[in-house]
């Protein structure tokens, strides 16, 4: 009697920003637990993973490589003028490889494929939903989640770890070419420094992130490509409302990983 | 032989169909007619189990398919073609792609059957060396065209059309009308058309079903139709004559 109650008191409120967020989170999770189940089943569509892996990864590659790259640029010119003034310049190598390894890689490299990715998978899935090939793929016995969804989960899973590893290596190179031809640093120090400073947790925690965003860059670009309506300004929407809803679960889940690895590893 | 028992189905507020009985015999083509929105696309859907219906039953070979799931609605589907009305082409495929979807996805057939049997259905539908266009290629009739090829290319037993007509000119809709009669004679196939033409209505259609209200308000021959006194269907085609 309660539960009636409460769903049809749910019910009354449908316009309302708690309702719509409960079910867009259920809904949401409902389609990534879909997927993930019809990775273990048959058939697999190996040559679509392959188009993908090529289409979010290779195509990703360059705009990745020149955000990491100067990003590591810009926080050792920053982080080094400041330092400096407390006689901390040696240790530049070791902030900006921290930086990147644990914060800044994985974090920028992410939304930098939540902007070119997530909003080209909600775009396609989209223009394919009004444009009834979404249903024309049902209507052939095939099964667009399977299809759609699971081969971009797949392939996002595996290539934003690869892409953010990369970006790791390019931002750090970036880090190093302004320490040692802009804050006078030598390179061997700079390159034990860095060795150094990272641990094998400092890797493994900015390899974790990268997984988890790449499942939010890929449930949210299917879930909302898949639920376009209204032609093609609902295809616009769905678009924006990709970009804008990674980035956000993006920095969200980064906060609560960043807690999660404290707690676990004792990160000092 | 489809039959459709008590079909209701809501749209939020808008109660389009409110208990349709329909049966669609074995190699018979079925023309559905009604005003727009009466809810004619959507007994197509229903059927396919693209959208679910409120109260009803659909049994599609003696198989009540009301309970089925996404997964036992398959081999379902696989029975029956779809023409949809914007055709549905999948436009990053080319038109080769399109037409052999089913055969990659369902069957174990060779790379050279399969173009084999692509290079057939375009054939049938008149539009021989086209597999290497892209729908974005293709004029309005064309890309109906290659829909029909698609829905040929697995061999379906029902055969399913979305205002077939709609948007082309009368000589590329004469065309597809000639298909659809070609197709049915040919190939032995079920057909439902839905339609607001009249002109393709009475040249495919074996039995006619009106839906108004929510229900069918008239099942019978194309003559039947016709003749009916029922001031609804009389005015129905008077403006069909006004504007054919």
């Amino acid at each position: 009697m309660a539960k009636t109650r409460f769903i049809s008191a749910i019910r009354l409120n449908e316009s309302n920003l708690i309702y719509q967020g409960i079910i867009h989170t259920y809904r949401l999770s409902l389609l990534f637990v879909t997927s993930v189940r019809y990775i273990f089943q048959r058939p697999v569509y190996f040559k679509a993973i392959i188009d993908q892996m090529e289409q979010i990864g290779v195509r990703s590659l360059s705009i990745v490589l020149l955000t990491c790259f100067f990003t590591g640029m810009v926080l050792a010119l920053q982080t080094g003028y400041q330092i400096a003034r407390f006689g901390a310049k040696v240790y530049i190598g070791v902030v900006v490889a921290l930086s990147i390894v644990r914060e800044l890689g994985p974090v920028l490299t992410s939304l930098v494929v939540a902007g070119r990715v997530g909003a080209g998978i909600a775009a396609e899935l989209g223009s394919m939903q009004v444009t009834e090939q979404i249903d024309a793929m049902r209507a052939m016995g095939t099964n667009p989640v399977k299809k759609l969804v699971t081969t971009r989960l797949i392939a996002l899973v595996v290539m934003l770890p690869i892409l953010t590893i990369l970006g790791d290596l390019i931002g750090i190179v970036g880090g190093m070419i302004i320490s040692l031809y802009s804050l006078g640093l030598d390179y061997s120090f700079y390159k034990s420094s860095t060795v150094q400073a990272l641990a094998l947790q400092d890797v493994f925690t900015g390899l974790v992130k990268p997984v988890v965003f790449a499942t939010i860059i890929a449930t949210v670009g299917c879930y909302l490509g898949l639920n376009t309506s209204g032609g093609t300004q609902g295809v616009g929407k769905s678009t924006t409302l990709s970009v804008v809803t990674s980035s956000i679960l993006i920095f969200l889940f980064d906060f609560l990983l960043v807690k999660i690895f404290f707690l676990v590893f004792e990160v000092q | 032989m489809i039959q459709l028992q008590h079909i209701h189905k809501t749209f939020e507020s808008n109660y389009v169909l409110r208990g349709v009985d329909l049966e669609i015999g074995e190699g018979q083509t079925m023309v559905i007619l009604g005003k727009s929105g009466c809810g004619k696309s959507v007994l197509l859907k229903l059927i396919l189990r693209l959208m679910n219906k409120d109260e009803g039953r659909i049994i599609i070979d003696d198989e009540d398919t009301t309970d089925f799931s996404e997964e036992r609605m398959v081999p379902v589907r696989k029975k029956m073609g779809m023409l949809f009305q914007s055709a549905a082409l999948f436009d990053s495929f080319t038109v080769a792609d399109n037409v052999a979807y089913m055969l990659h996805e369902h069957t174990t057939m060779t790379p050279r059957a399969i173009a084999d049997r692509v290079a057939e259905v375009l054939s049938f539908v008149e539009l021989p060396d086209t597999q290497k266009l892209m729908p974005s290629e293709l004029s309005g009739g064309m890309r109906k065209r290659v829909a029909l090829a698609r829905a040929l290319a697995y061999q379906p037993r029902y055969l399913l059309y979305d205002e077939p007509t709609t948007g082309l000119d009368p000589m590329t809709a004469k065309t597809i009308n000639e298909l659809i009669r070609n197709t049915q004679e040919k190939l032995d196939v079920t057909s439902i058309v839905v339609t607001h033409d009249l002109i393709s209505a009475f040249y495919v259609g074996d039995r006619f079903a009106l839906i108004r209200d929510g229900k069918v308000a008239f099942q019978g021959t194309p003559a039947e139709f016709k003749a009916s006194t029922d001031p609804f269907i009389v005015e129905y085609l008077a403006c069909g004559r006004e504007y054919n």
